[in-house]
């Protein structure tokens, strides 16, 4: 691992706000924000369905230009960021190119992000999702949840600094994900990246962040922002520790308690 | 935002005056063209066109009524045909391959050819006009009525099939319901091919209409009036397929995605087996159309004079004294007509594929663009064949530019439509490495327009070989359409037929080979719409 490698950005948002579309359509989907993710932290979002999570992530992406206010990762604008190659976006939807393999669509990343191509750690990689044997497989081939963790090796292939992730495992099953819950902090080698969890699971927001803010029903206001002050790196041991429920019981509370919003929500 | 193709190009103000403003500028550019060559003596502006049509108003109306009239009566009769076809092959699942593949087969017959056949049969009359038209266009109903009636989503139909009823009531009641829309998108391309196969039909020998007045005005060497009768076809063309497009939109808002499926399903046999079942399926079509064509013509027992059976053609073929001599005149003409057809077939798939992604780079040219190309698409450019055989003359050029031109179009707009189809997802993936637009173009919305390609490729086989044919007959003097012309008017009816088998035979392999590659494409690339 060469140490010479620049810190993981910080994301600073600057009265962030986004509406989308015009006149009576107008639907405003993230209210005036501000905040600040922290160098190498792992963020954790959840709210209600629809409320603007992954609006918020696109910004920071770069996919989506801010009503108002700015986003600034390192003091670049994203799409600065986005042409360094050091942000990767885990989609909601694993979104693989169809045509390619498995590999091919992992190296693909590392080809737009102008990166030499590495093909011993692109297999390695896809081994590391548990996808061993299935790199020269097209994702029509796999089942949901092989994708998406195709998507997910595809998002590490480029070892970016930054990594925003929308419900990176919500296609996955209940035991895969408990799996790579435990082992996504490994995967890849550079540790601490500063990186952007949307989930709609509290055990995986607790089990992966550093601080989770919990956004309220559209449109999405931060109505709290907690600290997971829990050892790392973290065990399946410790989702039945007391430290661990009490986070959990904390986190549900506030978003079962928000304007019944939650009620949509499923806390595990 | 940046480039986000994923929305329509523009909203819908600006893209109406944007119609408005190619419109002028089609108009404006084509009278300073005329102006510009009036020495030439090819081309007639819009403001002679205008004077022509209504010092000719008359004329010119009673011709147009003529071969609405047909167009009308063919798309009704074609229409319906179409529709119980696919209504057939969705209630008899067994015979289904065999249908499609007939279905095929007679609609590679060469207009051409089959008009002046049909004239002997039925007469002086309005008869062939309208069987050609419905001819042009039963095919293209057909094609997505199946898709769409197979497209019904199988939770409706097991909710028929749970109160217990059957294969009728789920074909009338769900399926048509679920058809409807794909109907739609089949009519509206059958709007102006009925109007194509009208024309063609009096371009082979009737009495009265648009077609007939053509004829006589490429042949005379009347630049105003060919240029009028292009135009006028070329607009009642374009309105035909707005009203009709129009209707269905109204009707139906939403519009399905695939509109021309792939021919034969993909059944998930084995390669071989596969292979082994494609060839049994040839062999089985080639029987079934030797044993109705020479059925048909012996039901109705007509004269085999001028209706030759299939063993009078075998035996001029293959077993006469003159056979060889019979079969290099034919192989010969073929060759002509396939050096026209083979460049201009290709060089019409990738204008129009290269063009679509000019247009998906640069999005205002696009939409400056786009409005004269979809009208253009709706034309036949047969019908404005005497047009472009004035203009280019008799020999390789234009016959290669009526082909080219006739694929140009369909392709253009089908690959945008397919170069728009690459999921948002995808584009975000790309978005997100900010990823310049142009390797975007080619890493993910060319082969995500490939589909839309190759089904584009398949449909334009027969429509090359009918564009060939046609200026062939009116006016190269060579290649097989010339051939059908010559045999027609000598009564060598044992050449004709021969011609219209050759011809026949040959579109269906070619259709069926680039269907082939189109499964092959889609497989990899569209795998959810081959199942
Ligand atoms: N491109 C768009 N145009 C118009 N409205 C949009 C667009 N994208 C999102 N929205 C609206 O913004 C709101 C927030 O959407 P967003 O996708 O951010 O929700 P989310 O929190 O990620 O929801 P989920 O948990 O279901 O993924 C929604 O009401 C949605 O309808
Ligand atoms: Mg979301």
């Amino acid at each position: 691992m060469p140490s010479d490698l620049p810190k993981p950005p910080d994301v600073v948002c600057n009265g962030l706000r986004k509406v989308f579309g015009h006149g009576a359509q107008q639907v405003e989907a993230l209210a005036s924000t501000d905040v600040t993710f922290a160098s190498g932290t792992t963020t954790a979002l959840v709210g209600p369905s629809g409320c603007g999570k992954s609006t918020l992530l696109r910004m920071v992406a770069g996919l989506e230009t801010p009503t108002e206010g700015s986003v600034l990762i390192a003091g670049e604008s994203p799409r600065m960021t986005s042409k360094k190659g050091t942000l990767s976006v885990a989609f909601q939807d694993p979104s693989l190119l169809p045509w390619r393999t498995v590999r091919s669509n992992v190296a693909l990343a590392r080809k737009l992000a102008g990166q030499p191509a590495d093909k011993t750690a692109v297999d390695d990689l896809i081994a590391r999702v548990g996808l061993a044997g299935f790199e020269d497989k097209r994702p029509a081939a796999l089942s949901g949840g092989m994708r998406q963790r195709a998507a997910i090796a595809r998002c590490l292939a480029t070892r970016p600094n930054l990594l925003l992730l929308d419900e990176p495992f919500g296609a996955v099953d209940e035991l895969t994900r408990r799996r790579l819950n435990l082992e996504l902090p490994r995967l890849w080698e550079k540790p601490g990246a500063t990186t952007l969890l949307v989930t709609h699971s509290v055990s995986e927001a607790v089990l992966l962040s550093d601080r989770i803010l919990v956004l309220s029903a559209r449109p999405a206001t931060i109505v709290a922002d907690i600290d997971v002050a829990l050892e790392r790196p973290r065990t399946a041991r410790m989702i039945d520790s007391a430290a661990f429920r009490q986070v959990e019981h904390e986190v549900s509370e506030i978003l079962f308690d928000n304007k019944g919003a939650g009620r949509r929500f499923a806390a595990e | 935002m940046t480039l986000s193709l994923r929305a329509p190009l523009m909203t819908v103000a600006p893209r109406a005056t944007m119609a408005v403003l190619s419109l002028i500028g089609v108009l404006v550019g084509w009278e300073i063209l005329a102006r510009a060559l009036a020495s030439t003596y090819l081309l007639a502006g819009p403001v002679d066109v205008t004077r022509y049509l209504i010092d000719n108003s008359g004329l010119m109306l009673r011709a147009l009524s003529v071969t609405l009239y047909e167009a009308m009566w063919g798309f009704v009769w074609g229409n319906l045909a179409g529709i119980a076809l696919a209504a057939v092959v969705v209630l008899v699942p067994r015979f289904e391959n065999l249908v499609q593949s007939l279905a095929l087969v007679v609609f590679c017959l060469p207009l051409v050819a089959t008009g002046p056949i049909l004239r002997v049969l039925y007469g002086p009359g309005l008869g062939p006009q309208v069987t050609l038209a419905a001819l042009a266009v039963y095919y293209t109903t057909f094609v997505p009525t199946v898709v769409g009636l197979r497209a019904t989503p199988s939770t409706w139909l097991d909710l028929v099939a749970s109160f217990g009823h059957g294969r009728w009531k789920e074909l009338t009641v769900v399926r048509a319901t679920a058809a409807l829309p794909y109907l739609v998108v089949g009519l509206q391309i059958a709007a102006p091919a009925a109007f194509l196969g009208a024309m063609v039909g009096e371009f082979t020998g009737a009495e009265r209409g648009m077609g007939v007045l053509a004829i006589q005005a490429m042949r005379s060497l009347d630049v105003q009036a060919t240029w009028a009768l292009a135009t006028v076809a070329s607009l009642v063309s374009i309105l035909a397929y707005l009203v009709v497009g129009g209707i269905g939109k109204y009707l139906w808002p939403d519009r399905p995605s695939i509109i021309m499926a792939s021919p034969a399903q993909n059944d998930g046999a084995g390669r071989g087996a596969k292979w082994l079942k494609t060839c049994g399926l040839g062999f089985m079509t080639l029987g079934a159309v030797l044993v109705l064509w020479w059925g048909l013509f012996e039901l109705f027992d007509v004269n085999s004079f001028f209706a030759k059976r299939p063993m009078d053609v075998w035996s001029y073929l293959v077993t006469s004294p003159k056979a060889l001599e019979h079969r290099l005149v034919l192989w010969e003409a073929m060759g002509e007509t396939m050096a026209f057809a083979v460049p201009g077939y290709l060089a019409g798939l990738l204008l129009g594929a290269v063009l679509a992604g000019v247009f998906v780079l640069m999005p205002n040219l696009a939409g400056l663009v786009l409005p004269v190309s979809i009208a253009l698409r709706s034309i036949p450019i047969v019908t404005t064949a005497p047009l472009i055989v004035l203009c280019l003359g008799r020999g390789a050029a234009g016959t290669i530019t009526i082909v080219a031109v006739m694929i140009f179009f369909p392709t253009l707009i089908a690959c945008l439509q397919g170069l728009r189809q690459a999921p948002g997802q995808i584009l975000d993936v790309f978005n997100s490495f900010a990823t310049s637009p142009l390797r975007t173009l080619f890493l993910a919305r060319m082969p995500a327009m490939l589909p839309a390609f190759f089904a584009s490729a398949r449909m334009a086989v027969p429509a090359a070989i009918l564009a060939v044919t046609v200026a062939e007959w009116l006016s190269t003097g060579t290649g097989i359409g010339n051939l059908m012309a010559l045999t027609t008017s000598t009564s060598d009816y044992n050449m004709l037929y021969s011609s219209i088998a050759a011809v026949t035979g040959l579109s269906a392999l070619a259709y069926a080979a680039v269907g082939a590659l189109e499964r092959v494409v889609l497989t990899i690339y569209a795998p959810e719409q081959v199942r």
